[in-house]
């Protein structure tokens, strides 16, 4: 059962998102640069949000924008025009994601799937080292270290709350774009979620936590 | 916050306390049988450390989700980048 705030409340597809969706499979190209002026900043969140810095981002933004044009004709309206634009960045930002770090030979995303449940929760505990995104806006105290906890996740922790917990993901999608099993990814996600409680708990201390 | 009957309450309720631990995420995303998930809501009404560690939960999911993306505006050098690549790239024709 998800939060009540968790859940969306979009109708699914707002008027002017339903003229962009006709004009981008009639294939009016003008239409992609309608789509970016209108949803560019919370696709450019996404992206930024994966990958981390504007170069990788604007790399995750193209290949997204690719998907837009290729896949438009799949879209049937069944839901929100922005969840789907929203799932095909968080999909084209994975794969950009995993494209660099094969190209840095690092460890694959997958490494830990079988033996999440081995690993000490200290192990996750978050630090205060580690890049912070090039660009995060601060309009409040909450929001930010809420977004800097989040960066601070491993990233094959932080790519699961990611997709599930922030895009909300359906799992069966998020077990198959990140190839987890769901026993794994229901236990990535738990353990994240840990780490995450355990650094925001000053913040959520100050709250009313009884009313919840 | 932790009451101090609460606290009394999760030492001697030490077995529940450890349950409620174990089956949070199940219990929080709605994956228990009935029976569980009510023997849990009973523990929860008993034990203020339980609830508070069970809501303390759920708010970190919501917030996650709330804050999860930054609200950065797309950096000027960047849209004149996307809007040469949607020019020019060839799948996009």
């Amino acid at each position: 059962m998800r939060s009540p705030m968790a859940i969306k409340t979009e109708s699914p597809v707002r008027h002017d998102d339903e003229l962009l969706v006709q004009r981008l499979k009639a294939r009016d190209r003008s239409a992609l640069e309608d789509l970016l002026r209108v949803h560019g900043a919370k696709l450019y969140g996404v992206a930024l949000q994966f990958m981390r810095n504007e170069y990788d981002a604007r790399e995750a933004m193209q290949d997204a924008l690719v998907s837009v044009w290729n896949k438009i004709g799949s879209f049937e309206g069944k839901s929100a025009f922005t969840s789907w634009l929203y799932r095909v960045t968080a999909n084209a930002a994975l794969m950009a994601l995993r494209k660099k770090k094969r190209r840095e030979n690092d460890v694959s995303l997958d490494a830990t799937a079988s033996d999440d449940d081995e690993l000490p929760l200290p192990a996750l505990r978050l630090s205060d080292d580690g890049p912070l995104p090039d660009t995060v806006a601060l309009t409040d105290e909450l929001g930010e270290q809420v977004r800097a906890a989040i960066d601070r996740l491993p990233e094959p922790y932080r790519v699961v709350v990611l997709l599930r917990d922030v895009e909300e993901l359906p799992m069966s999608e998020v077990m198959e774009v990140t190839g987890l099993s769901e026993p794994a990814l229901k236990s990535r996600l738990h353990r994240a979620r840990l780490a995450l409680r355990e650094a925001l708990l000053p913040y959520l201390k100050g709250e009313d936590t009884q009313t919840l | 916050m932790t009451t101090i009957a609460g606290f009394f309450r999760h030492l001697f309720h030490p077995c529940e306390c450890m349950r409620t631990k174990k089956l949070l995420y199940e219990f929080v995303e709605g994956e228990l049988d009935q029976q569980t998930h009510r023997r849990l809501e009973q523990h929860l009404s008993d034990c203020a450390g339980c609830l508070e560690y069970v809501n303390s939960y759920r708010r970190t999911i919501e917030l996650t989700h709330h804050h999860g993306l930054p609200e950065a505006p797309m950096p000027p050098a960047l849209k004149q980048k996307l809007h040469e690549f949607i020019q020019q790239h060839p799948d996009l024709k």
